[in-house]
């Protein structure tokens, strides 16, 4: 009786799916083939983490859980990265990045278009108040400060427009992108799409986070340097996402791109 | 072709045998062992203590008979970000306020207390996890590990945690770690063949390299998802009912120097938490370096 109920937390197809991705992840880390050179400082992008992503999406959290716990001990244990000897840098934020991705992708997976729309009218509305306070703000004595670079007066408003206008850029190419994919109708890939943006994300901030809490980076040295790595992680993590789950589940493709 | 050879630069665990006390040491008291290290060492802000635990797994290191090439390889690999840790560090950490005692300034640099104390605490830590995390996976098998686990976690199924299942996934994914990477390689071989490049990545060409992953990693996985769809048939054809009761082949047999190692770490631990560490500053005063 007793292990008739304690059947219940794993099925079969779990407890393999969940190592096999697992599996995934250590060979990408032992071969180096999930290292991208980017170029920046702290070297590498990684796809390491598209597995635990995988998992969330396709088994649920606690399979996402296991992949990222199992690609955390991992690179705790044999990475030559000598931060990631550090079990809070390398083992704790990885435990998240197969669950926030489970959730964003419940949460979109089955929203009427309407609310798709709506949410991308949030978005616009969104990039135009912070293009209109970018370019309002106008104090008395402009300044702005940064890893010991201080601008003053028109260079420092200039630099906030700027950075307004980055900002704006990508949020309107965000929304673009959603606007497209909810007119064609394709809510399966759009849900998938955020999944792998979150799940990124998850792994970036966290481990970044983790990195300066534990004071191995002053945070000026890293968030500019990590930012270029985050990028090309967030594209080419959505790209396999989208491919790999829509050629496995079949997903009628807009273009015909989900055959491998 | 050594592009291809994906096999042989796979190592998951580099055991080492020599015999030791510490390869002979039940799994499961290395496995704690090496849990209460790390944690009495992961909260420490004292350099002395820091320089004390670097000491103390030296010396277990020691005891292990392990060469020690064997755990230098690991130090010398990690080196080049090593540097790039210490140079930021130092650069950047003098600027944090409050600064504590300046030793020295020029311009827009600075030497500080603060900055110096956590240089020296990261230098001594990455070298102990380095080495510890190296005498984990030399001196214990991934098997004998897998077990430890599995067997540590065992209570804990009342409260519903599926240690088998926990053992039974960490197995698979080291069984098939090796029959994914000749997967690879036959994926790569495909590509290649049809006129794909490997070698000729420019690291400021990143979206051709992006690109050029896609036909390698897509493959892999939606093979390993085949693979994984005939490994459940095959284990439901077989009845495998996740949970149920199971005889192990290896039993694992504590003896009295593996409770006492544990009770040593604990103990250890205990003494890094509550000692009352004096700072360096003090001896740095006493010195007339520091006022």
């Amino acid at each position: 009786m007793e292990s008739a109920q304690q059947g219940t937390v794993l099925s079969v197809r779990s407890i393999v799916v969940t190592a096999i991705l697992a599996a995934i992840a250590v060979l990408l880390g032992a071969t180096r083939l999930g290292f991208i050179p980017v170029p920046n400082p702290s070297g590498n992008a990684t796809i390491m983490h598209v597995p635990a992503i995988l998992a969330g999406v396709l088994e649920g959290p606690i399979a996402g859980l296991l992949v990222g716990g199992i690609f955390g001990l991992y690179s705790f244990l044999q990475a030559t990265t000598p931060f990631f000897k550090d079990p809070l840098v390398a083992i704790l934020p990885r435990l998240f990045i197969g669950i926030t991705p489970y959730f964003a992708y419940r949460a979109l997976r089955n929203i009427s278009p309407e609310v798709g729309y709506a949410l991308t009218a949030v978005i616009v509305g969104l990039v135009l108040w912070v293009l209109s306070i970018a370019f309002q703000f106008a104090p008395e004595e402009p300044e702005l400060a940064y890893a010991g670079i201080t601008l003053t007066g028109a260079s420092a408003l200039w630099a906030y427009r700027v950075m307004g206008l980055l900002i704006a850029g990508i949020g309107l190419w965000i929304s673009y992108l959603l606007y497209r994919l909810i007119r064609e109708g394709q809510m399966e890939m759009l849900a998938l799409s955020v999944a792998a943006v979150v799940g990124t994300l998850t792994n970036t901030v966290l481990v970044v986070g983790m990195l300066i809490l534990r004071g191995w980076f002053p945070a000026e040295v890293i968030i500019p340097a990590v930012i270029p790595q985050a990028v090309a992680e967030i594209v080419i993590a959505v790209a396999i996402t989208v491919a790999v789950v829509g050629a496995w589940k079949r997903i009628e493709g807009g273009r015909g791109a989900s055959s491998v | 072709m050594q592009n291809f050879e994906l096999l042989r630069n796979v190592t998951i665990g580099q055991y080492i045998p020599t015999g030791s006390p510490v390869h002979r040491l039940d799994p499961r008291a290395k496995i704690l062992a090496a849990i209460f290290l790390i944690l009495a060492v992961s909260f420490n802000r004292s350099i002395v203590a820091n320089a004390l635990f670097l000491a103390v797994v030296l010396a277990i290191t020691g005891l292990s008979q392990i060469p020690l090439r064997y755990m230098l390889r690991g130090f010398v690999l990690g080196l080049p970000v090593l540097v790039l840790i210490f140079a930021t560090q130092f650069l950047f950490l003098g600027r944090v306020d409050p600064p504590g005692y300046v030793f020295a300034e020029w311009g827009w640099l600075r030497v500080t207390q603060y900055q110096l104390q956590l240089m020296a605490i990261s230098a001594f830590r990455i070298t102990s996890f380095i080495f510890l995390t190296s005498l984990v996976t030399m001196t214990a098998t991934t098997t004998e590990l897998t077990h430890g686990v599995e067997s540590l976690l065992a209570p804990l199924r009342r409260f519903g945690v599926p240690s088998h299942e926990l053992a039974l996934i960490l197995m698979i994914t080291l069984r098939f770690v090796p029959v994914l990477a000749e997967e690879m390689e036959r994926i790569m071989k495909a590509q290649a063949s049809r006129g794909a490049e490997f070698g000729t990545r420019r690291f400021w060409r990143p979206d051709r390299a992006a690109r050029a992953y896609l036909p390698l990693v897509v493959p892999l996985f939606l093979n390993a998802f085949q693979r994984a769809e005939e490994l459940v048939l095959a284990m439901e054809a077989r009845c495998y009912v996740s949970g149920g009761t199971r005889t192990k082949f290896v039993q694992l047999r504590g003896r009295w120097v593996d409770v006492a190692v544990v009770m040593a770490a604990l103990a250890f631990m205990g003494f890094m938490v509550l000692f009352p560490w004096p700072p360096v500053s003090d001896w740095l005063r006493a010195a007339g370096i520091m006022r």
